[in-house]
């Protein structure tokens, strides 16, 4: 699967150079937010109209495109300054 | 490498929820529900700007690899179900972003940031843009 391939590739190239270096400012975090999709109705009706068997079609379709979007995340900062309140040296 | 940091997440885009009516001359009005979802794992490029000795601002742009589910069920007005569809497909967008940081300790940092992407999914299970505005807690090691 790409995504998988994409995943073990990303996490090497992040990983590698984080445990090479000593003085590696990482850092993890986790957030949430509030995003709105735009996701193209005319484009999900078309597909879903054509899964539909013959005789029958789509009325008063309508799309909640309202989401709560979450993340994890960890960063290699090497570079970064880890002390609160410096700039990065 | 100074100002520069790497990153990676994994990003639930969220769920985005599908309802129409079925329309049918012999079996009365159905009904149909479906959910548009998509998450991932963006790896992006952090340049940052101190602004003051509390406060930073950055910009991102970095790669999202990610996967788009779309889930439909239909019933007719019998109750029967008459279509349901499952599509799963990855997506690779580009991914950027701008926000700010608060280090309001030695350890923890807040962030606000808006981040985007343009057409995330594709023509088999549905595509929209993605802009969203997050609020993140970071601990330092």
């Amino acid at each position: 699967m790409k995504l998988r391939t994409g995943l073990i590739a990303s996490l090497v190239l992040l990983a590698g150079p984080a445990i090479a270096q000593d003085d590696t400012g990482f850092y993890m975090g986790a957030g949430m937010g509030y995003s709105q999709l735009s996701i193209n109705e005319h484009k999900l009706d078309r597909l879903i109209d054509d899964a539909l068997p013959a005789g029958r079609s789509l009325t008063n379709s309508k799309v909640d495109q309202n989401a709560t979007p979450y993340q994890i995340f960890g960063v290699d900062g090497a570079s970064w300054s880890t002390s609160p309140g410096s700039s990065p040296t | 490498m100074e100002y520069f940091a790497r990153e990676l997440a994994y990003l639930n885009v969220g769920e985005a929820t599908y309802r129409a009516e079925i329309a049918s001359g012999t079996t009365g009005s159905g009904a149909i529900k479906g959910t548009w979802s998509n998450d991932g794992w963006p790896l992006t490029f952090l340049g940052i700007w101190p602004v003051s000795d509390q406060f930073d601002s950055f910009a991102r742009v970095g790669v999202y690899y990610g996967s788009t589910d779309l889930q439909v069920r239909g019933k007719d007005g019998t109750g029967a179900t008459i279509v349901t569809t499952s599509v799963d497909d990855d997506t690779t967008r580009f991914f950027g972003g701008v926000g700010a940081d608060w280090n309001f300790t030695e350890a923890f940092t807040g962030r606000a940031e808006w981040q985007a992407m343009p057409s995330v999914g594709n023509d088999d299970t549905g595509s929209g843009n993605f802009n969203n505005f997050i609020f993140s807690l970071i601990y330092r090691f």
